[in-house]
């Protein structure tokens, strides 16, 4: 097309915009320096002389708190289906001949830190419970609980369906877990179990 | 000692910036001092322009313009515009139909990937289409795909009007754009197949990205060519916007891609430097660029202060390569950089402001516009949304409101406001007015702009208040320890399926807009002679 031709929306269209000499209005002036007073508030209140490795503004008070709390605020519930309900089944009934019923057992019920053991470090070879031999093998939870999670799940599970056997503290399975730190296998079902019921 | 060296560093540099602009204003750096009176056009030439050209229209458009700038036209201006234009016309049309076919391609990966969050089997046999890939498409389709080319074909075609020359070396912004394409084309076939950087908006791995290096910088030369040949003595802001992203866009770029220098945190810390700004240097100008020039233009009122144009352009400018970190409050990397992206988040208030205030004086008394012009109404309706998006980002940066919403889906809302709402917005608006010039051509169909702007404003509003709502609920749930995680995810599927309800009209408002391009295109339709516009008064009927 002939560069001098000029078309039809070329023609009907206002001069290219320019700019006037306005000067800043006084409300944006109060704006910026408002912002910098803010800046510099934010700057002395925001410094903490703590690590960065610790996370932004996190104390070492914080992450203590966390790993301090009490077996009231860890919900045994959650955990058990998170953990044990695909093998010991929501109802805790198992499943015949493959994983044992946790509802009525005798393990359960017994003392508080038999089951403590058993959930730290799993089980491997023929267990009996309530009488039927089992033979499979139960992971060990040592590494992915803390004691306050593993009391938790052991609490829930000894208070429900129909048992009704007394909680178990994170105290208990602190103990069970030094008693036995030495461990790297599974417990060898009753030949090591049997004798601590 | 930190706070004392962090908090100087900040008030010097504040002073410094202070003392820069106060220069700029004053032109003490101009070696004759004409400073800013130089910015006034010889001429004021032209008759209202979006509303109407037919005699009735016209009419009707000079009654809502008050001062009704009636001047003849200058024949040389008119000359010198439609040579810029016709030097233009054939790049600006290569680059907007690519930016069409990206934006089409993205949206639909959008929508697939929403529609993944709530029904998660869906199509999942198929591994390209999985969510982590078809999420990556979507985004680099967008971020490299719909938004530099429709943003870089605007640029290229403001240029020449606003520098009073043709454009030099065209041939090279083609060649560019060639590249970019192909190594677009080869990245998005790298995600899909599975190899990623494993870095949000770096996932393209780096051997693909030497392309997008390579022909981003060509098309540089071409600006950098005709910025030589301008014949104004004065630069609009526009220009400012457009330079300076294009300098520095291929810096980010480079800097984020060369591959074994950034490791662990520092990495972490490199990709939201690359991110925010790519967002913030990139994007923002580009958009604001085609705001400053349209807007005035369209309205036929001059940008009023020249003082806030310098204002807003250098404080951005300052304050955003500072506030990347605000994407890792919480994360542990040193306490003060994480502090000072929470304050420069802040002192981001300032650009926007300057910004809105200069429009708002732009558009003051002649609101009435929006109703006939649709260039208008998509530019207005981004504007707005810049000032919306930013001011939301400064206070979503406090640590106290960041721990809510880090994490959750509050942010994509966030990140679609200003993206979509304010940038895409903006070029959709900038595209409607320069189609017409660039094919000689009016649009066939203007109820169409009418149904593709309702579409995009009703899509991202139903899109943006679900997961702004959904978002701000899964992050109070993830706070809260007594309730289970599980909890905090099923409570956002009812916002998710509000998302994609929302997406789902912005795609349609695309395809649409893609129809009415192609009928342009292919000159289908009724050759019309006056200018798309939404309403003729009632008394202006024929
Ligand atoms: C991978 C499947 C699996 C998981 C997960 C599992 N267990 Fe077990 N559990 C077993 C098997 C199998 C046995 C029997 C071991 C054997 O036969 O030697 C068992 C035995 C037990 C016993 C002793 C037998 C009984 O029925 O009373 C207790 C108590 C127990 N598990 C509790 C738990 C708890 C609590 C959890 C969750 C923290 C859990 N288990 C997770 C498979 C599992
Ligand atoms: C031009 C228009 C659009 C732009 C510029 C855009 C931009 C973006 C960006 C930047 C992200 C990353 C957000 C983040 O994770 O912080 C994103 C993610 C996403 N977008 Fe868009 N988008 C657009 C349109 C759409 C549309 C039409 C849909 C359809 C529903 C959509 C759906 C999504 C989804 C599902 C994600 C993933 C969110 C997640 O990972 O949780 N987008 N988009």
């Amino acid at each position: 097309m002939d560069p001098k031709q000029v078309s039809a929306q070329e023609k009907r269209e206002h001069a290219d915009p320019h700019e006037q000499a306005m000067s800043i209005p006084i409300p944006i002036l109060i704006l910026v320096a408002l912002m910098v007073i803010f800046g510099i508030f934010y700057i002395l209140a925001g410094d903490s002389s703590t690590p960065p490795e610790y996370g932004d503004q996190r104390t070492m008070k914080d992450l203590m708190a966390k790993a301090a709390s009490t077996s009231d605020s860890v919900d045994g519930a959650a955990i058990y289906t998170a953990r044990c309900v695909a093998c010991h089944q929501a109802t805790g009934a198992g499943l015949p001949g493959v994983f044992p019923p946790l509802a009525g057992s005798d393990w359960v019920a017994g003392k508080p830190e038999v089951i403590a053991k058993i959930v730290l470090h799993g089980v491997q070879g023929t267990l009996t419970v309530n009488g039927t031999a089992f033979n499979g093998a139960m992971p060990p939870f040592k590494e992915q609980m803390n004691d306050v999670e593993i009391a938790a799940v052991a609490t829930y599970v000894r208070k429900s369906w129909g048992n009704a056997a007394p909680p178990v503290g994170a105290a208990v399975v602190a103990a069970a877990r030094t008693e036995t730190a030495s461990r790297t296998e599974p417990w060898k079902g009753d030949a090591e179990l049997a004798a601590m019921k | 000692m930190a706070t004392i060296i962090l908090l100087s560093a900040f008030i010097i540099s504040i002073v410094a910036l202070v003392f820069f602009i106060v220069a700029m204003i004053r032109g003490w750096f101009d070696p004759d001092s004409k400073g800013a009176e130089v910015i006034f056009a010889a001429n004021e030439i032209g008759n209202p322009e979006d509303p109407a050209a037919s005699p009735e229209a016209r009419k009707a458009l000079e009654r809502t313009s008050p001062e009704g700038d009636d001047h003849a036209p200058d024949p040389r201006e008119l000359e010198s515009r439609a040579a810029a234009d016709r030097s233009t016309d054939t790049i600006t049309f290569v680059f907007l139909s690519c930016a069409i076919v990206w934006l089409l391609a993205a949206s639909f990966a959008g929508l697939t990937a929403s529609i993944k969050m709530h029904e998660p089997d869906w199509l999942g046999a198929y591994e390209w289409l999985t969510f982590g890939r078809i999420r990556t498409l979507h985004l680099n389709a967008l971020a490299y795909g719909f938004l530099p080319m429709a943003g870089l074909g605007l640029a290229i075609w403001m240029l020449p009007r606003l520098l009073k020359t043709t454009l030099v070396g065209g041939q090279f912004a083609l060649l560019g754009a060639i590249l970019w394409n192909a190594g677009l084309i080869a990245g998005l076939g790298a995600i899909a197949a599975g190899f990623s950087d494993g870095m949000e908006w770096l996932e393209m791995p780096w051997q693909v990205d030497i392309l997008l290096v390579v022909g981003g910088a060509i098309v540089a030369v071409t600006l950098v060519l005709t910025l030589r040949r301008r014949n104004v003595d004065h630069l609009y802001v526009s220009v400012w916007y457009m330079g300076a992203a294009l300098f520095w866009f291929p810096i980010l770029f480079l800097v984020g891609n060369i591959p074994g220098v950034h490791f662990g945190v520092q990495q972490a810390a490199m990709n939201w430097w690359y991110g925010h700004n790519a967002l913030g240097l990139f994007f923002t100008p580009l958009a604001l660029a085609t705001i400053y020039y349209f807007l005035p233009k369209v309205m036929g009122t001059p940008v009023k202060s020249y003082a806030l144009s310098l204002l807003g352009f250098w404080t951005l400018a300052f304050f955003y390569g500072q506030v990347g970190a605000h994407h890792l409050i919480g994360s542990p990397v040193p306490g003060w950089l994480i502090t000072l992206s929470i304050v420069q988040s802040m002192m981001m208030v300032i650009p926007v402001f300057a910004f809105s205030v200069n429009q708002y004086y732009t558009m003051q008394g002649k609101l009435r516009m929006l109703l006939h012009s649709p260039t208008l109404r998509f530019l207005a309706f981004a504007g707005l949304m810049y000032a919306a998006s930013s001011v939301q980002g400064s206070f979503e940066a406090l640590r106290a409101i960041n721990t809510v919403t880090h994490f959750t889906h509050y942010t994509v809302g966030h990140a679609h406001l200003g993206l979509y709402g304010f940038v895409a917005m903006a070029l959709f608006g900038g595209m409607y007015f320069v189609m017409p010039r660039v094919m000689q051509r009016e649009w066939p169909y203007p109820k169409l702009i009418l149904v593709h702007f309702w579409l995009s404003v009703a899509g991202i509003g139903i899109y943006f208040i679900a997961l702004t709502f959904g978002g701000w609920f899964q992050g109070m749930a993830m706070l809260d320890a007594t309730r289970p995680f599980m909890e905090s995810v099923t409570l956002t599927l009812p916002y998710l399926k509000g998302r994609s309800i929302g997406g789902a009209l912005m795609t349609l408002a695309h395809v649409v807009f893609a129809a009415h391009f192609v009928a342009m295109v292919l000159r289908l339709g009724p050759a019309r002679d006056a200018p798309a516009l939404f309403y003729v008064p009632k008394g202006d009927r024929a």
